[in-house]
Protein backbone atom coordinates (compact mmCIF):
# COMPACT_ATOMS: atom_id res chain seq x y z
CA UNK A 1 0.00 0.00 0.00
CA UNK A 2 2.88 2.43 0.74
CA UNK A 3 3.64 3.87 -2.65
CA UNK A 4 6.11 6.71 -3.08
CA UNK A 5 4.80 9.45 -5.33
CA UNK A 6 6.42 12.00 -7.58
CA UNK A 7 3.97 14.87 -7.74
CA UNK A 8 4.72 17.80 -9.99
CA UNK A 9 4.21 21.38 -8.80
CA UNK A 10 1.24 21.77 -11.13
CA UNK A 11 -0.55 18.98 -9.27
CA UNK A 12 -0.04 20.45 -5.82
CA UNK A 13 -3.55 21.95 -5.94
CA UNK A 14 -5.13 18.57 -5.23
CA UNK A 15 -2.95 17.98 -2.19
CA UNK A 16 -4.43 21.03 -0.49
CA UNK A 17 -8.10 20.24 -0.90
CA UNK A 18 -7.87 18.58 2.52
CA UNK A 19 -4.54 18.72 4.32
CA UNK A 20 -2.95 19.39 7.69
CA UNK A 21 0.70 20.21 8.51
CA UNK A 22 1.84 18.42 11.66
CA UNK A 23 4.82 18.97 13.94
CA UNK A 24 6.64 15.71 14.64
CA UNK A 25 7.46 15.69 18.34
CA UNK A 26 9.61 12.56 18.74
CA UNK A 27 12.53 14.65 20.00
CA UNK A 28 10.32 15.71 22.92
CA UNK A 29 9.26 12.18 23.85
CA UNK A 30 5.91 12.33 22.08
CA UNK A 31 4.59 10.00 19.42
CA UNK A 32 2.31 11.48 16.80
CA UNK A 33 -1.00 10.10 15.56
CA UNK A 34 -3.51 11.39 13.06
CA UNK A 35 -7.23 10.64 12.96
CA UNK A 36 -8.72 10.81 9.45
CA UNK A 37 -12.21 10.50 8.09
CA UNK A 38 -13.69 10.12 4.62
CA UNK A 39 -16.87 11.87 5.74
CA UNK A 40 -17.82 15.53 5.45
CA UNK A 41 -18.11 16.82 9.06
CA UNK A 42 -21.17 18.87 8.09
CA UNK A 43 -22.69 15.60 6.79
CA UNK A 44 -23.92 17.26 3.60
CA UNK A 45 -21.28 17.10 0.88
CA UNK A 46 -19.26 14.52 -1.06
CA UNK A 47 -21.19 11.45 0.07
CA UNK A 48 -19.66 8.07 -0.64
CA UNK A 49 -16.26 9.51 -1.54
CA UNK A 50 -13.02 7.51 -1.25
CA UNK A 51 -9.77 9.26 -0.40
CA UNK A 52 -6.13 8.45 -0.94
CA UNK A 53 -4.14 9.32 2.17
CA UNK A 54 -0.83 10.86 1.15
CA UNK A 55 1.92 12.13 3.42
CA UNK A 56 4.57 14.72 2.56
CA UNK A 57 7.62 14.55 4.82
CA UNK A 58 9.84 17.60 5.32
CA UNK A 59 13.22 17.81 7.04
CA UNK A 60 15.70 20.67 7.20
CA UNK A 61 13.17 22.77 5.23
CA UNK A 62 13.22 20.39 2.25
CA UNK A 63 10.73 17.85 0.96
CA UNK A 64 12.07 14.39 1.76
CA UNK A 65 9.36 12.58 -0.12
CA UNK A 66 5.68 11.86 -0.65
CA UNK A 67 3.93 8.56 -0.31
CA UNK A 68 0.44 7.17 -0.44
CA UNK A 69 -0.14 5.25 2.77
CA UNK A 70 -3.79 4.21 2.67
CA UNK A 71 -7.05 4.24 0.78
CA UNK A 72 -9.82 5.53 3.01
CA UNK A 73 -13.19 3.99 2.15
CA UNK A 74 -16.53 5.80 2.45
CA UNK A 75 -17.74 6.03 6.07
CA UNK A 76 -14.32 5.19 7.46
CA UNK A 77 -12.61 6.96 10.38
CA UNK A 78 -9.18 5.73 11.29
CA UNK A 79 -6.12 6.56 13.38
CA UNK A 80 -2.58 6.28 11.97
CA UNK A 81 0.67 6.45 13.91
CA UNK A 82 2.75 8.86 11.83
CA UNK A 83 6.03 7.78 13.45
CA UNK A 84 5.38 4.22 12.30
CA UNK A 85 4.37 5.30 8.80
CA UNK A 86 7.53 7.39 8.44
CA UNK A 87 9.64 4.54 9.81
CA UNK A 88 8.29 2.16 7.16
CA UNK A 89 9.42 4.69 4.54
CA UNK A 90 12.80 5.23 6.20
CA UNK A 91 12.08 8.94 6.73
CA UNK A 92 11.46 9.08 10.48
CA UNK A 93 14.87 10.34 11.59
CA UNK A 94 14.91 13.41 9.35
CA UNK A 95 11.26 14.43 9.38
CA UNK A 96 10.32 17.43 11.52
CA UNK A 97 7.16 18.41 9.65
CA UNK A 98 4.72 15.99 8.08
CA UNK A 99 1.74 17.06 6.01
CA UNK A 100 -1.17 14.66 5.77
CA UNK A 101 -3.30 15.02 2.64
CA UNK A 102 -6.56 13.44 1.66
CA UNK A 103 -7.03 13.41 -2.10
CA UNK A 104 -10.35 12.23 -3.54
CA UNK A 105 -9.48 8.98 -5.27
CA UNK A 106 -11.26 10.11 -8.43
CA UNK A 107 -8.50 12.70 -8.87
CA UNK A 108 -5.74 10.09 -8.97
CA UNK A 109 -4.69 8.07 -11.98
CA UNK A 110 -2.27 5.49 -10.68
CA UNK A 111 0.46 7.42 -8.92
CA UNK A 112 -0.37 10.69 -10.69
CA UNK A 113 -2.82 13.45 -9.94
CA UNK A 114 -5.10 14.48 -12.79
CA UNK A 115 -4.89 18.02 -14.09
CA UNK A 116 -7.41 20.43 -12.67
CA UNK A 117 -10.41 20.79 -14.91
CA UNK A 118 -11.67 24.30 -15.53
CA UNK A 119 -14.98 25.21 -13.88
CA UNK A 120 -14.85 22.20 -11.58
CA UNK A 121 -16.01 23.17 -8.12
CA UNK A 122 -14.61 21.01 -5.37
CA UNK A 123 -15.55 21.85 -1.81
CA UNK A 124 -13.61 20.16 0.98
CA UNK A 125 -13.50 23.09 3.39
CA UNK A 126 -13.57 22.09 7.07
CA UNK A 127 -12.07 18.68 6.26
CA UNK A 128 -9.75 18.67 9.25
CA UNK A 129 -7.38 16.16 10.80
CA UNK A 130 -7.31 15.01 14.40
CA UNK A 131 -3.69 15.52 15.49
CA UNK A 132 -2.90 13.53 18.58
CA UNK A 133 0.23 13.19 20.69
CA UNK A 134 1.03 10.43 23.17
CA UNK A 135 3.52 10.51 26.02
CA UNK A 136 5.37 7.40 27.20
CA UNK A 137 2.54 4.99 26.31
CA UNK A 138 0.33 6.80 28.81
CA UNK A 139 -2.12 9.60 28.07
CA UNK A 140 -3.01 11.21 24.76
CA UNK A 141 -4.10 14.68 23.79
CA UNK A 142 -5.60 15.85 20.55
CA UNK A 143 -6.57 18.88 18.53
CA UNK A 144 -8.30 19.31 15.20
CA UNK A 145 -7.26 21.69 12.41
CA UNK A 146 -6.46 21.98 8.73
CA UNK A 147 -4.19 23.99 6.42
CA UNK A 148 -5.89 27.39 6.22
CA UNK A 149 -6.97 28.31 2.66
CA UNK A 150 -4.14 29.83 0.57
CA UNK A 151 -1.78 29.50 3.51
CA UNK A 152 1.41 31.51 2.79
CA UNK A 153 0.57 31.35 -0.92
CA UNK A 154 3.11 32.96 -3.25
CA UNK A 155 2.41 36.57 -4.19
CA UNK A 156 0.78 37.66 -0.95
CA UNK A 157 2.16 39.38 2.13
CA UNK A 158 0.97 37.34 5.08
CA UNK A 159 1.45 38.27 8.72
CA UNK A 160 0.72 36.61 12.02
CA UNK A 161 -0.54 37.72 15.40
CA UNK A 162 -1.71 35.45 18.16
CA UNK A 163 -2.31 35.78 21.89
CA UNK A 164 -3.30 33.10 24.32
CA UNK A 165 -3.16 31.94 27.91
CA UNK A 166 -2.64 28.23 27.34
CA UNK A 167 0.38 27.77 29.56
CA UNK A 168 0.38 26.06 32.95
CA UNK A 169 3.45 26.54 35.11
CA UNK A 170 3.25 24.19 38.09
CA UNK A 171 6.55 22.29 37.92
CA UNK A 172 4.92 19.03 36.77
CA UNK A 173 4.01 20.18 33.29
CA UNK A 174 6.30 20.64 30.29
CA UNK A 175 5.00 23.61 28.28
CA UNK A 176 5.76 23.83 24.58
CA UNK A 177 4.74 26.53 22.10
CA UNK A 178 5.02 25.17 18.58
CA UNK A 179 4.93 27.36 15.48
CA UNK A 180 4.40 25.71 12.09
CA UNK A 181 5.65 27.60 9.02
CA UNK A 182 4.08 25.83 6.06
CA UNK A 183 2.93 26.99 2.62
CA UNK A 184 0.70 25.75 -0.18
CA UNK A 185 3.32 27.11 -2.62
CA UNK A 186 6.34 24.83 -3.15
CA UNK A 187 8.59 27.83 -3.89
CA UNK A 188 7.89 29.44 -0.50
CA UNK A 189 11.15 30.25 1.26
CA UNK A 190 10.37 32.74 4.04
CA UNK A 191 11.88 32.21 7.47
CA UNK A 192 9.55 33.70 10.06
CA UNK A 193 11.10 35.97 12.65
CA UNK A 194 8.65 35.57 15.54
CA UNK A 195 8.69 37.97 18.45
CA UNK A 196 6.99 37.00 21.67
CA UNK A 197 6.03 38.85 24.79
CA UNK A 198 4.98 37.14 28.05
CA UNK A 199 2.69 38.88 30.56
CA UNK A 200 1.55 37.92 34.04
CA UNK A 201 -2.06 38.05 35.28
CA UNK A 202 -1.63 41.68 36.35
CA UNK A 203 -0.69 42.53 32.77
CA UNK A 204 2.95 43.24 33.56
CA UNK A 205 5.39 42.26 30.83
CA UNK A 206 7.76 39.60 32.15
CA UNK A 207 10.05 38.94 29.21
CA UNK A 208 10.39 39.28 25.44
CA UNK A 209 11.73 36.49 23.25
CA UNK A 210 12.53 36.03 19.59
CA UNK A 211 12.64 32.81 17.56
CA UNK A 212 13.15 31.95 13.90
CA UNK A 213 10.95 29.41 12.15
CA UNK A 214 12.38 28.12 8.85
CA UNK A 215 10.02 27.50 5.92
CA UNK A 216 8.45 24.04 5.71
CA UNK A 217 9.48 23.43 9.26
CA UNK A 218 8.34 24.09 12.79
CA UNK A 219 9.89 25.52 15.94
CA UNK A 220 9.23 24.10 19.38
CA UNK A 221 9.85 26.51 22.23
CA UNK A 222 10.21 24.97 25.71
CA UNK A 223 8.62 27.55 27.98
CA UNK A 224 9.91 25.84 31.13
CA UNK A 225 13.41 26.85 30.10
CA UNK A 226 12.62 30.58 30.25
CA UNK A 227 14.15 31.52 33.58
CA UNK A 228 12.20 34.77 33.95
CA UNK A 229 8.94 32.76 34.16
CA UNK A 230 10.17 30.46 36.93
CA UNK A 231 8.62 32.43 39.77
CA UNK A 232 5.34 33.30 38.09
CA UNK A 233 1.90 32.00 39.07
CA UNK A 234 0.43 29.05 37.17
CA UNK A 235 -1.12 31.14 34.40
CA UNK A 236 0.79 33.55 32.17
CA UNK A 237 -0.20 34.81 28.75
CA UNK A 238 1.79 35.42 25.62
CA UNK A 239 1.49 37.47 22.46
CA UNK A 240 3.38 36.39 19.34
CA UNK A 241 3.74 38.17 16.02
CA UNK A 242 5.63 38.21 12.78
CA UNK A 243 5.12 40.48 9.80
CA UNK A 244 6.48 38.09 7.16
CA UNK A 245 4.54 34.84 7.38
CA UNK A 246 1.38 33.18 8.53
CA UNK A 247 1.95 30.51 11.16
CA UNK A 248 -0.05 27.83 12.94
CA UNK A 249 0.53 28.17 16.71
CA UNK A 250 0.02 25.18 19.00
CA UNK A 251 0.23 24.91 22.74
CA UNK A 252 1.33 21.41 23.82
CA UNK A 253 1.39 20.71 27.56
CA UNK A 254 2.66 17.42 28.98
CA UNK A 255 2.17 16.35 32.58
CA UNK A 256 5.17 14.09 33.07
CA UNK A 257 3.64 12.41 36.14
CA UNK A 258 0.32 11.11 34.83
CA UNK A 259 1.13 11.34 31.12
CA UNK A 260 -1.71 13.76 30.43
CA UNK A 261 -1.42 15.90 27.32
CA UNK A 262 -3.18 19.10 26.33
CA UNK A 263 -3.00 20.21 22.70
CA UNK A 264 -4.85 23.24 21.40
CA UNK A 265 -4.27 25.87 18.74
CA UNK A 266 -4.73 29.55 19.46
CA UNK A 267 -6.91 31.78 17.34
CA UNK A 268 -5.85 34.40 14.84
CA UNK A 269 -7.27 37.87 15.62
CA UNK A 270 -9.89 37.52 12.88
CA UNK A 271 -11.71 35.10 15.17
CA UNK A 272 -12.23 38.03 17.54
CA UNK A 273 -13.41 40.55 14.95
CA UNK A 274 -16.67 40.54 13.02
CA UNK A 275 -15.82 43.21 10.46
CA UNK A 276 -14.72 43.63 6.84
CA UNK A 277 -11.61 41.62 6.00
CA UNK A 278 -9.64 44.69 4.88
CA UNK A 279 -10.19 46.31 8.27
CA UNK A 280 -9.31 43.13 10.14
CA UNK A 281 -6.08 42.85 8.19
CA UNK A 282 -5.23 46.51 8.88
CA UNK A 283 -5.86 46.15 12.63
CA UNK A 284 -3.87 42.93 12.81
CA UNK A 285 -0.82 44.29 11.00
CA UNK A 286 -0.86 47.54 13.01
CA UNK A 287 -0.96 45.56 16.26
CA UNK A 288 1.88 43.26 15.20
CA UNK A 289 4.06 46.24 14.23
CA UNK A 290 3.25 48.23 17.37
CA UNK A 291 3.86 45.35 19.74
CA UNK A 292 7.39 44.85 18.52
CA UNK A 293 8.37 48.39 17.49
CA UNK A 294 8.50 47.72 13.77
CA UNK B 1 -38.43 44.45 4.90
CA UNK B 2 -35.48 45.46 2.68
CA UNK B 3 -33.77 42.17 3.56
CA UNK B 4 -36.90 40.24 2.49
CA UNK B 5 -37.09 42.12 -0.81
CA UNK B 6 -33.38 41.52 -1.42
CA UNK B 7 -33.74 37.79 -0.86
CA UNK B 8 -36.85 37.62 -3.06
CA UNK B 9 -35.14 39.30 -6.05
CA UNK B 10 -34.37 36.83 -8.88
CA UNK B 11 -30.64 37.63 -9.05
CA UNK B 12 -27.74 35.50 -10.19
CA UNK B 13 -25.09 34.63 -7.60
CA UNK B 14 -22.61 37.03 -9.19
CA UNK B 15 -25.14 39.85 -9.26
CA UNK B 16 -26.04 39.19 -5.64
CA UNK B 17 -22.36 39.26 -4.68
CA UNK B 18 -21.85 42.56 -6.55
CA UNK B 19 -24.90 44.10 -4.92
CA UNK B 20 -23.84 42.84 -1.52
CA UNK B 21 -20.47 44.56 -1.83
CA UNK B 22 -22.15 47.84 -2.77
CA UNK B 23 -24.42 47.86 0.29
CA UNK B 24 -23.31 49.61 3.46
CA UNK B 25 -21.96 47.12 6.00
CA UNK B 26 -24.75 48.02 8.40
CA UNK B 27 -27.42 46.88 5.91
CA UNK B 28 -25.69 43.59 5.25
CA UNK B 29 -26.10 42.60 8.86
CA UNK B 30 -29.08 41.22 10.72
CA UNK B 31 -31.03 43.83 12.69
CA UNK B 32 -29.47 42.90 16.07
CA UNK B 33 -25.92 43.28 14.71
CA UNK B 34 -26.01 46.80 13.30
CA UNK B 35 -24.39 48.76 16.12
CA UNK B 36 -21.16 47.60 17.68
CA UNK B 37 -20.56 45.39 20.67
CA UNK B 38 -19.23 42.16 22.08
CA UNK B 39 -20.48 38.64 21.37
CA UNK B 40 -19.56 35.97 23.87
CA UNK B 41 -19.53 32.19 24.04
CA UNK B 42 -21.05 29.55 26.34
CA UNK B 43 -18.71 27.00 27.94
CA UNK B 44 -19.05 23.78 29.89
CA UNK B 45 -17.69 23.39 33.42
CA UNK B 46 -17.35 20.21 35.39
CA UNK B 47 -16.28 19.30 38.92
CA UNK B 48 -16.79 15.53 38.83
CA UNK B 49 -14.12 12.86 38.21
CA UNK B 50 -11.52 14.88 40.15
CA UNK B 51 -11.70 17.69 37.58
CA UNK B 52 -11.83 21.42 38.26
CA UNK B 53 -12.58 24.00 35.59
CA UNK B 54 -10.58 27.20 35.30
CA UNK B 55 -11.10 30.14 32.98
CA UNK B 56 -8.01 32.35 32.78
CA UNK B 57 -10.01 35.18 31.22
CA UNK B 58 -7.65 37.15 29.01
CA UNK B 59 -8.06 40.80 28.03
CA UNK B 60 -8.17 40.11 24.30
CA UNK B 61 -8.67 43.82 23.56
CA UNK B 62 -5.03 44.41 24.55
CA UNK B 63 -3.73 42.01 21.90
CA UNK B 64 -5.80 43.64 19.17
CA UNK B 65 -5.28 47.27 20.25
CA UNK B 66 -1.92 47.29 22.06
CA UNK B 67 -1.57 51.06 21.57
CA UNK B 68 -4.74 51.82 23.57
CA UNK B 69 -5.45 51.76 27.30
CA UNK B 70 -7.62 48.64 27.39
CA UNK B 71 -8.01 48.17 31.14
CA UNK B 72 -11.64 47.23 31.68
CA UNK B 73 -14.05 45.14 33.73
CA UNK B 74 -16.04 41.98 33.23
CA UNK B 75 -18.51 39.51 34.69
CA UNK B 76 -18.80 35.77 34.84
CA UNK B 77 -22.12 33.92 35.10
CA UNK B 78 -22.27 30.30 36.23
CA UNK B 79 -25.27 28.07 35.46
CA UNK B 80 -26.34 24.56 36.33
CA UNK B 81 -26.73 21.93 33.61
CA UNK B 82 -30.23 23.26 32.84
CA UNK B 83 -29.01 26.80 32.27
CA UNK B 84 -30.28 28.15 35.62
CA UNK B 85 -27.97 30.80 37.11
CA UNK B 86 -26.26 29.70 40.32
CA UNK B 87 -23.55 32.37 40.69
CA UNK B 88 -22.40 35.66 39.24
CA UNK B 89 -19.15 37.47 39.86
CA UNK B 90 -17.75 40.82 38.66
CA UNK B 91 -14.06 41.53 38.18
CA UNK B 92 -11.55 44.10 37.00
CA UNK B 93 -9.28 43.25 34.09
CA UNK B 94 -5.96 45.08 33.65
CA UNK B 95 -4.48 45.92 30.27
CA UNK B 96 -2.76 42.76 28.99
CA UNK B 97 -4.00 41.05 32.16
CA UNK B 98 -6.04 37.99 33.04
CA UNK B 99 -8.65 37.22 35.66
CA UNK B 100 -8.51 33.61 36.77
CA UNK B 101 -11.91 32.10 37.61
CA UNK B 102 -11.83 28.73 39.33
CA UNK B 103 -15.34 27.24 39.20
CA UNK B 104 -14.92 25.19 42.40
CA UNK B 105 -14.70 28.49 44.33
CA UNK B 106 -18.26 29.32 43.27
CA UNK B 107 -20.04 25.98 43.01
CA UNK B 108 -20.58 23.21 45.52
CA UNK B 109 -18.56 20.07 44.77
CA UNK B 110 -21.73 17.95 44.69
CA UNK B 111 -22.91 19.68 41.53
CA UNK B 112 -21.21 17.74 38.76
CA UNK B 113 -21.36 19.94 35.69
CA UNK B 114 -23.05 22.92 34.09
CA UNK B 115 -22.39 25.89 31.85
CA UNK B 116 -20.78 29.30 32.30
CA UNK B 117 -19.98 32.39 30.32
CA UNK B 118 -18.15 35.63 30.75
CA UNK B 119 -18.25 39.02 29.15
CA UNK B 120 -15.50 41.60 28.98
CA UNK B 121 -16.82 45.15 28.70
CA UNK B 122 -15.50 46.97 25.65
CA UNK B 123 -12.94 49.49 26.97
CA UNK B 124 -13.77 53.19 26.45
CA UNK B 125 -10.72 53.69 24.27
CA UNK B 126 -11.90 50.94 21.91
CA UNK B 127 -15.56 52.00 21.93
CA UNK B 128 -14.57 55.54 20.98
CA UNK B 129 -12.20 54.55 18.19
CA UNK B 130 -13.05 55.52 14.61
CA UNK B 131 -12.76 51.96 13.33
CA UNK B 132 -15.32 50.68 15.81
CA UNK B 133 -17.78 53.53 15.35
CA UNK B 134 -17.62 53.57 11.55
CA UNK B 135 -17.31 49.89 10.82
CA UNK B 136 -19.70 48.53 13.42
CA UNK B 137 -17.25 45.99 14.73
CA UNK B 138 -18.55 43.22 16.92
CA UNK B 139 -15.83 41.59 18.98
CA UNK B 140 -16.31 37.86 19.33
CA UNK B 141 -14.71 36.48 22.46
CA UNK B 142 -13.84 32.83 22.00
CA UNK B 143 -11.67 32.12 25.01
CA UNK B 144 -9.75 29.16 26.32
CA UNK B 145 -10.91 27.01 29.23
CA UNK B 146 -8.60 24.82 31.30
CA UNK B 147 -9.97 21.53 32.64
CA UNK B 148 -7.63 20.61 35.48
CA UNK B 149 -7.36 16.93 36.43
CA UNK B 150 -6.24 15.99 39.96
CA UNK B 151 -5.09 19.54 40.66
CA UNK B 152 -2.07 19.28 38.37
CA UNK B 153 -2.87 18.19 34.81
CA UNK B 154 -4.30 20.85 32.49
CA UNK B 155 -6.27 20.26 29.33
CA UNK B 156 -7.27 23.35 27.37
CA UNK B 157 -10.04 23.79 24.85
CA UNK B 158 -11.38 26.86 23.12
CA UNK B 159 -14.93 27.97 22.41
CA UNK B 160 -16.41 27.08 19.02
CA UNK B 161 -19.58 29.14 18.60
CA UNK B 162 -21.36 32.35 19.62
CA UNK B 163 -23.98 32.84 22.30
CA UNK B 164 -25.19 36.28 23.45
CA UNK B 165 -24.79 39.82 22.13
CA UNK B 166 -23.73 42.66 24.45
CA UNK B 167 -24.53 45.84 22.55
CA UNK B 168 -22.04 48.70 22.74
CA UNK B 169 -20.52 48.76 26.23
CA UNK B 170 -23.45 47.24 28.08
CA UNK B 171 -22.80 44.84 30.91
CA UNK B 172 -25.89 42.73 30.29
CA UNK B 173 -26.79 40.86 27.11
CA UNK B 174 -29.62 42.04 24.90
CA UNK B 175 -30.19 39.17 22.48
CA UNK B 176 -29.03 35.76 21.44
CA UNK B 177 -26.52 35.80 18.59
CA UNK B 178 -28.64 33.27 16.69
CA UNK B 179 -32.15 34.61 16.27
CA UNK B 180 -33.53 31.35 14.92
CA UNK B 181 -33.07 27.90 16.35
CA UNK B 182 -32.65 24.98 14.00
CA UNK B 183 -33.00 21.27 14.45
CA UNK B 184 -31.85 20.18 11.03
CA UNK B 185 -28.11 20.58 11.28
CA UNK B 186 -25.86 17.68 12.05
CA UNK B 187 -22.18 17.18 12.77
CA UNK B 188 -20.13 14.13 11.94
CA UNK B 189 -16.88 14.52 13.88
CA UNK B 190 -13.68 13.32 12.20
CA UNK B 191 -12.60 11.74 15.49
CA UNK B 192 -12.35 7.95 15.08
CA UNK B 193 -13.81 5.88 17.90
CA UNK B 194 -11.12 3.44 18.93
CA UNK B 195 -11.72 1.50 22.13
CA UNK B 196 -8.05 0.74 22.73
CA UNK B 197 -7.13 4.40 23.14
CA UNK B 198 -9.09 5.44 26.23
CA UNK B 199 -11.33 4.01 28.95
CA UNK B 200 -14.26 6.34 28.39
CA UNK B 201 -15.18 9.31 26.26
CA UNK B 202 -17.71 11.98 27.26
CA UNK B 203 -19.60 13.79 24.52
CA UNK B 204 -20.43 17.35 25.63
CA UNK B 205 -23.46 19.00 24.04
CA UNK B 206 -24.08 22.70 24.66
CA UNK B 207 -27.34 24.42 23.75
CA UNK B 208 -26.73 28.06 22.78
CA UNK B 209 -30.32 28.64 21.67
CA UNK B 210 -33.33 29.97 23.58
CA UNK B 211 -35.30 26.69 23.65
CA UNK B 212 -34.76 23.12 24.74
CA UNK B 213 -33.01 21.09 22.05
CA UNK B 214 -33.08 17.36 21.33
CA UNK B 215 -29.69 16.08 20.21
CA UNK B 216 -29.69 12.63 18.62
CA UNK B 217 -26.40 10.81 19.05
CA UNK B 218 -25.67 7.84 16.77
CA UNK B 219 -22.67 5.51 16.83
CA UNK B 220 -21.52 3.63 13.71
CA UNK B 221 -19.03 0.94 12.90
CA UNK B 222 -16.72 1.83 10.02
CA UNK B 223 -18.63 1.11 6.85
CA UNK B 224 -21.76 2.77 8.11
CA UNK B 225 -23.58 0.18 10.27
CA UNK B 226 -25.43 1.99 13.08
CA UNK B 227 -24.94 0.24 16.43
CA UNK B 228 -26.26 2.71 19.00
CA UNK B 229 -28.64 5.65 19.18
CA UNK B 230 -29.91 7.88 21.95
CA UNK B 231 -31.53 11.28 22.36
CA UNK B 232 -30.18 13.88 24.78
CA UNK B 233 -32.54 16.71 25.73
CA UNK B 234 -30.66 19.88 26.67
CA UNK B 235 -32.28 22.99 28.17
CA UNK B 236 -31.63 26.45 26.76
CA UNK B 237 -28.23 27.59 27.98
CA UNK B 238 -27.60 24.15 29.42
CA UNK B 239 -25.38 21.20 28.71
CA UNK B 240 -25.83 17.48 28.16
CA UNK B 241 -23.13 14.90 28.71
CA UNK B 242 -23.21 11.41 27.26
CA UNK B 243 -20.53 8.85 28.13
CA UNK B 244 -19.25 6.33 25.62
CA UNK B 245 -18.22 3.57 28.03
CA UNK B 246 -16.82 0.08 27.50
CA UNK B 247 -20.29 -1.23 26.68
CA UNK B 248 -20.75 1.23 23.81
CA UNK B 249 -17.18 0.76 22.54
CA UNK B 250 -17.80 -3.02 22.53
CA UNK B 251 -20.57 -2.44 19.97
CA UNK B 252 -17.85 -1.47 17.50
CA UNK B 253 -16.94 -5.17 17.52
CA UNK B 254 -13.20 -4.57 17.73
CA UNK B 255 -13.23 -2.18 14.81
CA UNK B 256 -12.92 1.58 14.67
CA UNK B 257 -16.02 3.63 14.23
CA UNK B 258 -17.46 7.10 14.48
CA UNK B 259 -20.42 9.07 15.79
CA UNK B 260 -22.93 11.55 14.47
CA UNK B 261 -24.82 14.31 16.27
CA UNK B 262 -28.15 15.36 14.76
CA UNK B 263 -30.04 18.44 15.89
CA UNK B 264 -27.36 21.09 16.42
CA UNK B 265 -29.27 24.10 17.72
CA UNK B 266 -26.77 26.63 16.37
CA UNK B 267 -24.56 26.77 13.31
CA UNK B 268 -21.23 25.86 14.84
CA UNK B 269 -22.50 24.27 18.05
CA UNK B 270 -20.56 21.09 17.52
CA UNK B 271 -19.69 18.85 20.46
CA UNK B 272 -16.58 18.68 22.60
CA UNK B 273 -15.12 15.40 23.75
CA UNK B 274 -13.46 14.60 27.06
CA UNK B 275 -11.43 11.40 27.16
CA UNK B 276 -10.41 9.51 30.30
CA UNK B 277 -7.28 7.36 30.20
CA UNK B 278 -6.13 4.38 32.25
CA UNK B 279 -3.12 6.35 33.56
CA UNK B 280 -5.57 8.78 35.19
CA UNK B 281 -5.15 11.61 32.71
CA UNK B 282 -7.76 13.65 30.88
CA UNK B 283 -7.85 15.01 27.35
CA UNK B 284 -10.34 17.59 26.09
CA UNK B 285 -10.90 18.74 22.54
CA UNK B 286 -13.62 20.34 20.49
CA UNK B 287 -14.87 18.62 17.35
Amino acid sequence: MREQLQISDSSIWALHLASTPIAMMANYGLSTYVGLSSDDPTNMRNKGEKFSVIISAYGHTKLIGRAKIYELNPNEHRFFCLDEELKKLGWQLDTSLCVVHRVPSTLLEGAKIKQKEANTKLDYSMYRTVVQYRYAEKGMGGVIYETPPNFNIAGRKPHFLSFSNMLYLNGQVENYLVFINYSVSPEYSQTANVKLSFNNTEGKKIVNKEVFVPPFDCYCMNINQIGELANEKIFVSYTAATTTSALIPLSILVNVNNGGISVEHSHPPQEYLMADWALISKIKLAAAKYLFNE
Amino acid sequence: MLRKIYHALPLSLNARKWLNNKMPLKWRRESHLRDFGVINELYCWRLDRDIDTIAPIQNFFSGIFPHLDTATEGSVWIYDRNGKEIAKHDFLLPQFGMYVVRISEFVSKNVEYGTFMWSIKMPDSVANSKDVLENHIYFTDRGYVCYEKSGAQPSFSHGVDRYLVFQKQRKTPSTYFYKNQSSHRSWLPEMPLNMSMQIEMDIVLLNRSSNEQAFTVKVYQNGGKEVFQTVEYVSAGGVGMLTFNAEIFAMLDGREGYFLIEGLATKWGRPAIMRHFECGSLSVMHC
